[in-house]
């Protein structure tokens, strides 16, 4: 009997790049919210969902920086379990429920990629790094503080995705207009049988859980975000036409389920 | 992307669009199935999937493949091989034990001319093959593999390997004659590694004797692999979505500049791995050659379901 939740399964279930659920994260996030053209972004949403009206082309890129753990410790293994990440996440609807869309995300980390293409993040691999803040006073701490400064920035293969800047200005008791909608995903995987190329073995849309989600040491401000034009990628059509409110906090979150929302399989397309 | 590209989606008519779908929901069995006569059409293999298909990790079959390989052909306790099996295979009794490690510096392509494109479809790949039976064909299986670029991760775990990141090096061979040159010659000496996380996970040298004439005859037995993709929804997470054997099917497999020789071999022992217990007790040979071949299909030959 191979044990494990992911492959590689193996005798003693050591060797699987996840271990099971319940899964849990904390970190610091950087965040940008911009606007792209809707013309273009609404191309990016899967069936059946759709572009928010009220807020078309409303969009975060933000940018992580995490621990992960699930029952044995893995905390303690932070070369496998630390990891960096970038994700847009574009406001849409689903059934009349606002939902946050994730077209693109980006990790530094094998265990992370898998994890996402379990919740339905259609991660790659990515070069992330953020300006981290220290205790001790120096030029280089970047403490968070008012005009405190932050930077982050996203590469892959060598090209440079995403560029962007946070200035401090004020600390907030609570985010606004930020992660205030479910994160909705596509699980997705292929076959490879001659004729079955499009017909996925898996293709659902999903909806995440986030199990006593707390967000603390919030400052908002001003952001500055580009993304630079990169052969095989199509990140910089969702670019941002105009660009709104910086942010920088901490997080932490468990994972024990996802919401299935429907099964796109019957399609075997789009 | 071309900026034509870009300026063709931001022309698109987004309420054309939006009139071109039919969407309607049916409910079948305990999940709504999504069905339409006509949908938005994002493109790409795997995922990310995108209005153009340039996003996804890795573009459709056929894909193909060359590069160079240092091997080790080796025997380990038997019963750690057969501990590593899946449901489908058994030990083969002629050759229990019996396994290859294998260092591969690859060179991808699909139809787009990617292998111009070297940062991302180039890649180094570490793994380890057991003998085993698939019913009365004797085979090899593929319970660890370690690859150091995400393209080729999603193209392994559609195929069935179940890749993880590594970092894996080994001697080239250049044109140009000198002590680091590594020529392909009798005597000749080729050094590879894997590490993982920080770790170093296996070290191999080979010594060239002399050159294989059937450089196939290295490659006798097909490779049989789990495509395994799980769910996570509660009370599903030991009910995987995909639980698949599989069998490699390999087009125009070529292999050139076949020499076998002296090998060695080390597993170091390692936190979140299991390959050292596959340790060598004896090595058969070492060997390197150079080889190509295309993959468009797969065998799908049992499905476990969930």
């Amino acid at each position: 009997m191979l044990k494990g939740f992911t492959a590689p399964r193996s005798p003693l279930g050591a060797a699987a790049l996840v271990p099971s659920p319940p899964w849990h994260f904390a970190g610091d996030v950087l965040a940008v919210e911009f606007w792209n053209d809707p013309d273009v972004s609404v191309h990016i949403l899967p069936t059946g969902v759709e572009l928010d009206e009220k807020c078309p082309g409303h969009s975060v890129a933000l940018f992580t920086d995490y621990q992960f753990t699930a029952q044995n410790d893995e905390y303690l293994d932070p070369a496998r379990y630390q990891c960096r990440g970038f994700s847009v996440l574009l406001d849409a609807i689903w059934k009349g429920t606002r939902i946050a869309w994730c077209p693109y995300c980006y990790v530094d980390n094998d265990a992370a990629l898998m994890r996402g293409w379990i919740q339905g993040y259609p991660r790659k691999f990515g070069a992330v790094h953020q300006t981290r803040t220290f205790a001790t006073a120096s030029a280089a701490s970047a403490p968070l503080v008012h005009d405190g400064r932050f930077a982050a920035c996203m590469s892959a293969h060598g090209r440079l995705l995403v560029q962007a800047r946070v200035t401090l200005r004020e600390k907030a008791e609570r985010l606004v207009g930020l992660l205030d909608r479910r994160i909705v995903g596509r699980r997705y995987f292929p076959r490879l049988s001659a004729g079955l190329h499009d017909k996925p073995a898996v293709d659902e849309l999903v909806r995440c859980i986030s199990d006593r989600l707390l967000i603390t040491n919030i400052w908002i401000g001003e952001g500055e975000l580009n993304f630079p034009e990169a052969f095989g990628e199509e990140l910089e059509v969702l670019g941002p036409l105009k660009v709104g409110r910086g942010y920088r906090f901490s997080f932490s979150y468990s994972v024990t389920d996802i919401e299935i929302l429907a099964d796109l399989t019957a399609c075997n397309r789009g | 992307m071309p900026t034509s590209a870009l300026g063709t989606a931001a022309g698109m008519n987004k309420s054309t669009h939006f009139n071109q779908i039919k969407l309607w929901l049916v409910s079948v069995a305990s999940l709504p199935k999504v069905t339409h006569q006509d949908t938005k059409m994002l493109k790409g293999f795997t995922v990310p999937k995108s209005p153009f298909g340039q996003a996804a990790l890795t573009p459709p079959p056929p894909w193909h493949y060359a590069g160079d390989a240092v091997g080790i052909e080796f025997w380990t306790d038997p019963d750690a091989t057969a501990a590593t099996l899946p449901n489908g295979l058994s030990r083969d009794p002629k050759s229990n034990g019996r396994a290859v490690m294998m260092f591969l510096d690859w060179q991808f392509t699909a139809q787009d001319d990617e292998h111009l494109d070297p940062a991302r479809y180039q890649y180094r790949e570490a793994f380890i093959l057991v003998d085993a039976m698939y019913r009365d064909v004797p085979v090899m299986w593929c319970p660890y593999i370690y690859v150091d670029n995400d393209a080729a991760l999603a193209c392994g775990w559609t195929r069935g390997f179940p890749k993880k990141m590594g970092s894996i090096f080994q001697t080239r061979s250049f044109a140009a004659p000198g002590p680091a040159a590594a020529p392909i010659a009798s005597g000749s000496r080729f050094g590879a590694s894997l590490s993982a996380h920080g770790q170093r996970l296996a070290e191999a040298c080979v010594t060239l004797r002399k050159p294989v004439e059937d450089g196939l005859s290295l490659l006798s037995r097909p490779t049989v692999l789990l495509r395994y993709f799980p769910r996570l929804a509660a009370g599903y997470q030991d009910k995987p979505a995909v639980n698949e054997l599989a069998m490699s099917i390999t087009d125009n497999l070529t292999v050139v500049a076949a020499w076998i020789g002296k090998g060695e071999l080390n597993f170091t022992e390692t936190n979140g791995e299991e390959l050292h217990a596959l340790a060598p007790k004896r090595i058969e040979s070492g060997f390197r050659y150079s080889l190509s071949y295309s993959v468009s299909d797969l065998k799908i030959l049992e499905d476990h379901g969930s």
